[in-house]
């Protein structure tokens, strides 16, 4: 045996995976290659320290789903356990049971209760609904009457109320119009006043420069005659 | 019964034979995980994608005898995937290793024996000191006892690629006990 071959034989040997011809072979090349053996020694006590490892322990488990395939008569057994088990239980589930399937009834058949005044109309279906006796002619004419009185009555106090409303309108327009006027007239008579003041002042100084100038002229022609 | 009529009877519909298939191999996928990511929540995330997979794809099993080597090839792929997809670098080469806190710990009291969490702790780390491939064959061969051609069969690889991983690995891991001082004489078990 050579070298190339113990080699490959090592991991057999090491991990007792060798059959009993090569294990003699290669204990038979140990024995003459120390060095060899040396090595499988270090490798095998490797393995030992390998081995000291102590098993790893995990307590999680993986949750699997698992969906359950009930048939029909599991399913109704499954569903019975659901149902209460005392009297009083029972009794209140199917009174709520019961009070369920009238509501669905009732809104299929379109039951409708009123209050007439003969009491109570029970009606099913989708026809027209029942309606109350018609009223006499002469409660009608009674009714009428009393809705033209009404009327009428509205109306006058409408009208009254308009013409109130309007002459009290007219009546601030003419106060305001009339205020507007005095206050034009006055404003009028002030310009007025003014401009006559104005005027006068202008006389005045016309007739004492006419005056100057006719002393003026006078001076000089006294003057000129001397 | 066994793995192959489970994996049929799960194929056809019967969704207990699932579950049964679930109870039987989680603790075998979450070992092989734990020891390659040396975390329980990365162990137990891995184990719930492989069983999703199995899930989904049993259907595609053409041999239902083969489900074994099956189920392992898929947990070691998504280990695979996952240490490429997230670039961890959990082998680095001996020379860092030299002060390594487990060496440290050793080396302060090269005498006292260690306990086995600390073991367990000590072992973890070293084996994440590998090359995922070395390190998938080693918790292969050490802790799952599946034999070489087993191995092979899952990883699609020669047998004799499996042995050579196995020993370069192993080597690996002998110059790591050797730094960390780690032998069989300082063990002890309370």
């Amino acid at each position: 045996m050579n070298k190339q071959t113990a080699r490959e034989l090592l991991m057999d040997y090491l991990y007792d995976e060798i059959s009993k011809t090569d294990r003699e072979r290669l204990e038979n090349y140990m024995e003459t290659h120390p060095e060899f053996r040396r090595e499988v020694d270090e490798l095998r006590a490797t393995r030992s320290l390998l081995s000291k490892a102590p098993d790893v322990e995990m307590n999680e488990k993986i949750v699997v789903m698992n969906p359950q395939q009930r048939s029909f008569s599991e399913w109704c057994s499954q569903a019975a356990n659901l149902m209460p088990r005392s009297i009083w239980g029972k009794v209140t589930l199917s009174a709520a049971a019961c009070l369920v399937f009238l509501f669905v009834i009732a809104s299929i058949i379109n039951l409708s209760i009123q209050s007439t005044q003969n009491g109570f109309s029970v009606h099913l279906g989708y026809g027209n609904q029942p309606t109350e006796a018609a009223l006499s002619a002469k409660q009608v004419n009674v009714i009428t009457k009393k809705i033209h009185q009404q009327d009428v009555k509205t109306m006058a106090a409408y009208a009254a109320k308009l013409n109130r409303s309007n002459q009290q309108q007219l009546q601030q327009a003419e106060e305001h119009f009339e205020k507007k006027r005095i206050k034009d007239l006055e404003l009028f008579k002030q310009a007025l006043d003014q401009y006559q003041q104005k005027t006068n002042y202008q006389l005045l100084q016309t007739h004492r420069v006419m005056g100057q100038i006719v002393e003026s002229v006078a001076a000089n022609y006294k003057q000129n005659n001397k | 019964m066994r793995d192959a009529e489970l994996i049929e009877k799960f194929c056809r519909g019967d969704a207990q034979a699932f579950n049964r298939v679930v109870e039987r191999w989680q603790p075998r996928i979450q070992a092989v995980a734990y020891r390659y990511f040396n975390s329980h929540d990365e162990a137990m995330e891995m184990t719930q994608k492989t069983f999703i997979r199995v899930y989904k794809k049993a259907s595609t099993l053409d041999d239902y005898r083969k489900f074994k080597a099956w189920i392992y090839r898929i947990a070691n792929n998504l280990c695979l995937d996952e240490t490429k997809r997230a670039g961890r670098r959990r082998s680095s080469p001996v020379e860092t290793l030299r002060n390594h806190p487990a060496a440290k710990l050793d080396g302060d009291n090269p005498e006292r024996p260690l306990h086995q969490k600390e073991l367990e702790a000590i072992l973890q780390k070293a084996l994440q000191q590998l090359p995922p491939e070395q390190r998938m064959v080693i918790i292969m061969k050490e802790y799952q006892d599946l034999t070489f051609r087993e191995i092979a069969e899952i990883l699609e690889i020669p047998e004799s690629t499996v042995k050579s991983r196995l020993y370069y690995g192993l080597q690996k891991l002998r110059d790591i006990f050797d730094q960390w001082n780690l032998n069989k004489e300082n063990l002890y078990y309370e």
